[in-house]
């Protein structure tokens, strides 16, 4: 009828404007900004000027250290209260943090000893200096055995310490340890100010010291009113924005900018009309094709598009009986094609995806190598031969296991409003399919619930995004120890736990990626995970912006914001 | 008069316990809200876990738990919250940003509707009813966020057309706001004027119709006629009598769907990203805090139960055949 | 409003049969010249995405090796990026949609007039009980409830069932309330009056009198209904508590697409210009059943 003309003439006026859109694959990039990852878009800033940066959530608790903040917080933390160290963009560089320290270094093995030396002009910004005090505070509050009731993120490493002492007017700050701990450079990451944590009602009883982290420093209803870093807060409206303003008392590389914005925008679709309208300046969201393509399409925006450490992985839940035959998972992680996989998803506007294939380390870091063995390679005919050797069998479609019992239906989740997870699992059911095995696509609207196997909301395979630290055996103990907190598919090996509390101790990096390949590689012999790729990052910005670069890591495009300014 | 608002008050009471209990039942049945911190990485210890559910009272049982937080209500708590925001600290002044929003929705609507209603009515099948009709069933016909998202678009093109930031498409004042009383007044109603036009854009339409509807019905009721065959003028039969009886059913209509507004502020102040009661409730479901959904629903309902009562009284006035029960 | 039921009431108080009057609707539908194009056209949507769908060599829920690839004769509406032909999945869409909309109008629309009359028609304490649960349901706005209610029922298979029954658990009592207001104003005029003093019962004088009389409010607010059903459908999609994927509604193609309107602008536009057309039809269709219910219509203006 009508309506069919009509649709045919739309379809033809469609295909007209698709075609000026731009090319099909990879888009338009004259606006992409390559460099070298620790130096891209350096340049001289003029002074003054405001640039506003969108945070995706709301701030909810400000301390850095606390157990239960999201990413946000420790984004605006890096340009206000400082660390030990600092992960570089190159996703492999633990940096000193040059500007509170002089030094860091480890002056013994046995016992190991830590030696930090304070750059003698740091301050808070009400003039008191930065000492051994600070960094003691951090250690009372991160010990379970000073601090039982601390909500800390992690107490890694400060339970394995022996002594913290301050010498040289607590310019000089000596640990050891009783026990050697191989990821001391994420210690104190970053300090607490100890003089304002006594305002905040740290008396020296376990009591005051837990209110003053657990309540003090979260400022509920306020914001922090000191700062060790370039910027010192003016304002915060909670759900709106962070409005910081430059240090007086900053002793580093001087800041040129007035004012420094983070602004609360929780829906990602909604940034770049905002970038276009110049409301914000700097995005960092998830890209997805058709947000990379509006990116590109602005003219006076630039974009950086580089891997980070977060990774896409297939996680099997082993407390599920049908999981729990390493044959049949072998057999489906070998049949699913991770190079299919990338090119429906993130292959389309990120050109350097590539199958991740390692659990732990991604390319970018020395420890990286090839442990999948035939996993992810979309080996139908290798997955059907695993499979019939362990006496399973084919009927009608259907896999039946070798006690005559046919597979039951598995259940995959992703977090939902994720299209890209939800073409994983497709592709995953897909492959599935092929095996004689039915895949059950279901979302979940709470990682949490899902990984702690709640009701409802089980799983007997997650595709999820794995959280990627710099500080790999410390991390990674948690989530494939037998029992840890994070072994969210209830995997146990003996020799893994084994080998993972060796690259804990360990103190030698290449020793601790000897341990932690082993790691992966047991991991693959008993078929638990499938990584898949790292996910890219995106950093869209005025072009007029200089030294704003993507920090694929934890520390997050702020990691360098003293230096951002605008153009000459 | 009195005696009826005093006893529709009263009913008030026994409706929001009823309908607070049963929507107590349904959000706490809807998650765990400690999954997102039992999920953290690096992991939480045991003890913070229990504290945690202590200070959520999940140990209570639900009975118990509905009514602690029932008889916290009159002081003022409004039950912990799973962020450890203060929840009554926190809702009013969004309260305040979703009402300005949906009043200015609802005055431009309504107006809108009144005219486009009453002319469409008056000169019916003429070329302006037609035009009426077809904008009316379009937006009728438009999904609330596409016509926003497509709105926004075109605002950011005559934004760079002009080469100035009239209309903004991010929150509800620019940050740092502005300087001086003229540039603030101009920043807010910049900031204003989309979300305004779709939210009103979702009622204008039905209501419009509504209206329409109601004037041709009315127009041929007897007592019009009877009215019109008595000499009196038509302008003044059609605004004294004809549209004062339309009105009557507009009232119900109009505070029915302030339900319907705050639903429709969820959507819009989600595009505008704006941090009114529609972010709170989403973000509110999304964390499993129990007892924000539950201060946002009682809230909400309290607003929509007043507003009906005001829609009966107004009901009672404009129309005086019918008798209050 | 009692002069124009033109054919003559039986002296025991029933209405005439129902056939003649009827006829009598069909043919001033029919005259409705943009209803009746609107009800065929909807008709034939509705075996486009029945039919045709089942029919259309590719199916929604298969991946085919063409990734974002703009409308051709291959595909008339393109595909997305993971290579889903979208005209299966806005065929798919259409039937999810339409299913959600007529279910939720028909359930909302019959429970809710019922409701709406019998509590009017009784008044008293009946009145007063039956409208308090309304309000009681008319309290909890849409999409906040079905927000809540989406995190246990919305992920499962039926998923769209159950909005559908959320989204009309939460609008019949709009008809009831309509319903029920001019019941009050109806109940006081001679022909109920009538019935009354002749000894009809209520449901007697409900299904012959009332509902007929207030037929056309209840078609205008369930036309409104069957709107606001797919729209509210979309509405949930957007903030993410509507259908779930692999399942798929036009809301959800919309949703997902949102970001796609300057760089795939097919993905955004077909499945939104569905809904646009589906819900135009509906409203027209309404429009043209409420002329020709409405009696009134004087024969001279048209």
């Amino acid at each position: 009828m009508n309506r069919r003309t009509m649709s045919g003439v739309l379809a033809v006026a469609l295909a007209v404007t698709a075609c000026s859109a731009g090319p099909p694959s990879g888009g338009d990039t004259s606006n992409l900004v390559r460099g070298e990852a620790n130096s891209v878009n350096a340049g001289t800033a003029k002074q003054g000027g405001t640039i506003t940066y969108v945070l995706e959530r709301n701030i909810l608790n400000w301390n850095p250290l606390g157990a239960d903040i999201g990413v946000a917080t420790q984004l605006v933390a890096d340009v206000y209260d400082p660390g030990a160290f600092v992960s570089l963009p190159d996703l492999k560089t633990i940096e000193l943090n040059d500007d509170l320290l002089v030094s860091a270094e480890q002056t013994s093995e046995s016992p190991q000893t830590l030696v930090y030396r304070i750059n003698p002009a740091a301050v808070w910004n009400d003039g008191t200096p930065i000492t051994a005090a600070d960094f003691d505070y951090v250690r009372r509050a991160s010990d379970p055995r000073t601090c039982p009731t601390c909500e800390v993120a992690s107490t890694m490493g400060y339970e394995n310490m022996a002594s913290l002492t301050g010498t040289d007017d607590g310019r000089t700050v000596t640990v050891v340890f009783d026990k050697p701990y191989g990821d001391w450079k994420s210690l104190f990451g970053p300090i607490l100010p100890a003089h304002v944590a006594r305002k905040l009602g740290d008396d020296g009883t376990p009591e005051g010291l837990a209110k003053s982290f657990n309540e003090g420093f979260r400022y509920q209803d306020s914001f922090p009113d000191w700062s060790g870093g370039p910027f010192m807060f003016a304002s915060w409206e909670t759900n709106q924005a962070a409005t910081l303003v430059p240090n007086p008392k900053w002793w580093g590389k001087p800041v040129t900018l007035e004012r420094l914005v983070f602004r609360v925008v929780t829906d990602t679709s909604q940034e770049v009309p905002a970038l276009q309208n110049d409301e914000v300046q700097i995005i960092n969201p998830d890209p997805q094709v058709d947000l990379l393509r509006n990116v590109q399409a602005l003219g006076d925006v630039k974009y950086q598009l580089v891997q980070g450490l977060r990774k896409q992985m297939v996680l099997p839940n082993l407390n599920n009986p049908s999981m729990q035959d390493p044959v049949l998972r072998r057999a489906l992680f070998t049949a699913v094609d991770v190079e299919q996989t990338i090119g429906k998803t993130v292959g389309q506007f990120s050109s350097d995806a590539t199958p991740l294939r390692n659990r732990i380390y991604v390319p970018q870091q020395p420890g990286y190598q090839d442990n999948l063995g035939t996993l992810g390679t979309g080996d139908l005919a290798k997955a059907t031969s695993i499979l019939t050797d362990a006496g399973y069998r084919i009927e009608d479609g259907k896999l039946i296991d070798p006690r005559g019992t046919p597979v039951p239906t598995l259940t995959m989740r992703y977090i939902q409003n994720n299209q890209v997870l939800q073409t994983v699992c497709q592709l995953f059911a897909d492959t599935a399919k092929k095996l004689g095995v039915t895949v059950d696509v279901q979302t979940t609207d709470s990682i949490g619930a899902t990984v702690t196997h709640q009701a409802g909301k089980d799983f007997d395979l997650f595709a999820m995004g794995w959280i990627g630290q710099t500080f790999v055996a410390s991390q990674y103990s948690q989530a494939f120890k037998t029992k840890a907190g994070l072994n969210f598919g209830g995997y146990s090996n003996p020799v893994v736990d084994d080998l993972l509390a060796k690259a804990l101790g360990a103190t030698d990096e290449s020793k601790v990626a000897e341990y932690l390949n082993g790691v992966d590689a047991q991991l693959t012999e008993d078929a638990y995970i499938l990584p898949l790729y790292q996910v890219p990052d995106l950093l869209a910005y005025k072009a007029n912006l200089v030294n704003v670069r993507a920090n694929g890591t934890y520390y997050g495009p702020p990691y360098n914001a003293g230096e951002w300014g605008i153009a000459e | 008069m009195l005696v009826y608002v005093l006893r529709r008050l009263l009913h008030m009471v026994p409706i929001v316990l009823v309908g607070s209990f049963v929507t107590f039942v349904m959000v706490s049945a809807s998650g765990d809200p400690l999954g997102d911190l039992k999920a953290k990485q690096p992991p939480v210890s045991q003890a913070v876990l229990d504290a945690e559910a202590h200070r959520m009272r999940l140990d209570q049982p639900l009975l118990e738990r509905y009514w602690h937080w029932l008889s916290g209500i009159p002081a003022g708590d409004w039950g912990p919250s799973v962020k450890r925001i203060d929840i009554g600290a926190e809702i009013w002044p969004r309260l305040l940003v979703s009402a300005r929003l949906v009043a200015l929705a609802v005055l431009v609507a309504l107006l809108l509707a009144l005219v486009v209603g009453v002319v469409s009515a008056v000169k019916r099948y003429s070329a302006v009813d037609y035009v009426f009709s077809a904008v009316g069933f379009l937006l009728l016909s438009m999904p609330a966020f596409w016509f926003a998202v497509l709105l926004k678009q075109q605002a950011i093109e005559v934004n760079q057309a002009t080469g100035t930031t009239l209309v903004y498409t991010v929150g509800d004042a620019s940050i740092p706001p502005p300087a001086g009383f003229w540039p603030t007044v101009l920043d807010v109603l910049g900031h204003i004027v989309l979300p305004t036009i779709v939210l009103a854009m979702t009622s204008f339409a039905p209501w419009s119709r509504f209206v329409r509807s109601s004037m041709i019905e009315v127009q041929q009721s007897d007592y019009v006629r009877l009215a019109r065959a008595k000499g009196i003028k038509r302008r003044t039969v059609l605004l004294r009598h004809a549209l004062r009886t339309a009105l009557v059913p507009l009232t119900t209509v109009v505070a029915l769907d302030l339900a319907v507004l705050f639903s429709g502020a969820v959507i819009t102040e989600t595009v505008f990203q704006w941090r009114g009661m529609g972010s709170f409730l989403l973000s509110s479901v999304r964390d499993k805090d129990i007892y924000a959904v539950m201060a946002w629903l009682l809230l909400v309902s309290v607003i929509v139960v007043v507003f009906n009562l005001v829609a009966d009284l107004l009901y009672a006035v404009l129309d005086r055949r019918v008798r209050l029960g | 409003m009692v002069e124009i039921v033109q054919t003559p009431v039986g002296p025991d108080g029933d209405a005439p049969v129902a056939t003649p009057r009827w006829r009598l609707v069909v043919r001033r539908f029919l005259r409705h010249r943009l209803a009746t194009i609107s009800l065929v056209v909807f008709v034939l949507l509705v075996l486009l995405a029945f039919v045709g769908g089942e029919l259309w060599h590719y199916r929604y829920d298969v991946f085919t090796p063409d990734n974002s690839q703009p409308p051709s004769a291959e595909h008339p509406f393109g595909t997305d990026a993971t290579g889903y032909d979208l005209l299966a999945q806005v065929l798919r869409g259409t039937q999810r949609s339409i299913e959600i909309a007529l279910f939720v109008a028909a359930v909302s629309g019959v429970f809710g007039s019922v409701w709406g009359a019998v509590a009017g028609l009784h008044g008293g304490k009946v009145d007063t009980l039956m409208m308090r649960v309304a309000d009681l349901v008319l309290i909890f706005p849409a999409i906040a409830v079905a927000a809540v209610l989406a995190n246990n029922v919305g992920a499962t298979s039926q998923g769209w069932l159950l909005i559908g029954l959320v989204l009309a658990a939460l609008t019949w009592p709009y008809v009831a309330r309509l319903v029920r207001g001019l019941v009050l104003s109806l109940r006081e005029r001679e022909f109920i009056a009538a019935a009354r003093t002749f000894g009809a019962g209520s449901w007697r004088i409900i299904f012959r009198h009332v509902l007929p009389n207030a037929m056309g409010t209840i078609i205008v607010a369930v036309t409104i209904i069957v709107a606001v059903a797919i729209l509210a459908e979309t509405a949930l999609s957007f903030i993410g508590f509507g259908v779930r994927p692999p399942d798929t509604s036009l809301g959800l193609l919309v949703s997902q697409n949102q970001t796609a309107v300057s760089t795939r602008p097919w993905l955004f536009y077909f499945p939104g210009l569905f809904i646009v057309v589906i819900a135009l039809c509906v409203n027209f269709i309404g429009d043209g059943l409420r002329d020709a219910f409405d009696n009134t219509r004087s024969r001279s203006r048209r």
